[in-house]
């Protein structure tokens, strides 16, 4: 079977360098799953899971946001947060949540990295919930 | 002719020394090809950033963004001061040091300025001097993680786009190359420009590109990347700074170690030398007291 290249780089390093069947990832505004041969394009990440089907399994992993490009049967995918679903606990997250409901935060560029951190901590638990169930 | 017992005792407590400065030029080297790895790693990153930005550029969208517009006015700037949490590393803080208290004085004619510091070092040293550090920030060892640098980014971010400050210098040592580390200002916002490589290949010509179609299909919008592109490529920048910092730390380490060892050893040498002589002198001189005190009796 055809398979596409796929690169996930965060700024520390290359996280995954592999044939992959087929990739979805999570844009801002819905999935979109690549296969081999996409036409090249350039997209804007949002938080959510990835998808990897690789011919020995899929993997599954929470993405913070970045971007993704395909060009030339290699889908780049440029991210500041990519963690394997399973590293992530439900329990540990709702946690956080429940502290953070708690903060009240004063200046505006406080009030603007809680809600950052609130969106983000909310988006893990989604991530994990919906791998869980599926 | 000083006292044998005494330079002997000296040249052992040198030669204890000598084995510490050793050691640690060697964790130093250590330390420094994993920093450096790490500083590597990162690179492909910034490569791929660049691509999207230049792709970007190619598809003739207008380049601008809240964070790449100069103020009018500065009145109210930032300063964060990377530095090392430990010292025996040469000239390493010193030259940081100096060339933040020399920025901090330029910017203090114009306006307010709060600094922010990264290292015990800069923190003790602004203590010195006499000027308040806003923040301080212990938590950066030899292997700086992008998740601890992305709060500190976020952080700035947010204070620039609420007006809370016009301008952010970052004061650290960049890596040029093994054998070359220097002292650098770096004013990362306003961002000058996009892409993110070390000298000023600046933005990307628009000319050559845009009547040429885009092959690449933008979702949602060239527009909405743009908005992710520029925060992140900030982040990134001022990423790459700490892994300089910590890079050149190590290799300023492990030159003044290297120093401190070659020196301790010259320094036995020549102590040894005294020694002998000193232990020499004093035998003479006893066989000397001997055999006075054996013709004393003879005649």
């Amino acid at each position: 079977m055809a398979e596409l290249k796929l690169m996930v780089v965060t700024p520390e390093k290359t996280l995954l360098d592999c044939q992959s069947e087929s990739v979805v990832v999570p844009l801002m505004d819905g999935l979109m799953g690549f296969l081999p041969g996409h036409a090249p394009m350039i997209g804007r990440l949002g938080p959510g899971v990835m998808k990897v089907q690789q011919s020995s399994g899929s993997k599954k992993y929470f993405l913070e946001g970045g971007f993704v490009q395909m060009d030339n049967n290699v889908l780049s995918v440029l991210t500041n947060v990519a963690i394997p679903v399973e590293q992530l606990k439900a329990a540990d997250l709702e946690a956080k949540l429940k502290s953070l409901d708690r903060a009240t935060p004063e200046t505006p560029a406080e009030k603007l990295s809680h809600d950052r951190q609130v969106a983000q901590t909310k988006a893990m638990l989604r991530a994990v919930n919906s791998a869980n169930a599926s | 002719m000083a006292n044998a017992r005494a330079l002997d005792k000296r040249r052992k407590s040198i030669k204890n020394i000598k084995k510490i400065t050793r050691t640690m030029e060697l964790i130093a080297t250590a330390r420094f090809k994993k920093a450096m790895e790490r500083a590597m790693a990162a690179t492909d990153y910034t490569q791929r950033m660049a691509k999207v930005v230049s792709d970007l550029a190619k598809a003739g969208l207008d380049v601008s963004h809240p964070l790449l517009e100069p103020r009018e006015t500065t009145k109210k700037s930032a300063m964060l001061v990377l530095s090392s949490n430990r010292g025996l590393c040469g000239g390493y803080n010193g030259n940081v040091l100096r060339l933040a208290t020399q920025r901090y004085r330029e910017l203090g004619q114009i306006g307010s300025v709060s600094v922010d510091a990264a290292g015990k070092r800069a923190i003790s040293g602004f203590k010195f001097r006499d000027i308040p550090v806003n923040r301080g920030y212990l938590n950066f060892d030899d292997q700086p993680k992008f998740s601890e640098v992305d709060p500190i980014a976020q952080q700035f971010l947010d204070l620039f786009l609420t007006g809370e400050i016009d301008r952010l210098d970052v004061v650290y040592t960049k890596f040029t190359s093994i054998s070359r580390q220097v002292a650098v200002v770096e004013t990362l916002l306003p961002l000058g420009n996009l892409v993110m490589g070390d000298d000023g290949k600046s933005n990307p010509s628009r000319d050559e590109g845009t009547d040429a179609q885009s092959i690449y299909e933008f979702v949602p919008s060239a527009a909405s990347i743009l908005e992710e592109v520029v925060p992140t490529s900030f982040k990134v920048k001022l990423f790459k700074c700490f892994l300089d910092a910590a890079v050149s730390e190590q290799i300023a380490r492990m030159v003044a170690m290297k120093g401190a060892t070659e020196n301790a050893s010259d320094m036995i040498k020549t102590l040894s030398r005294t020694y002998n002589r000193a232990r020499q002198s004093q035998i003479t001189g006893e066989i000397m007291e001997v055999i006075g005190g054996v013709e004393a009796l003879s005649s």
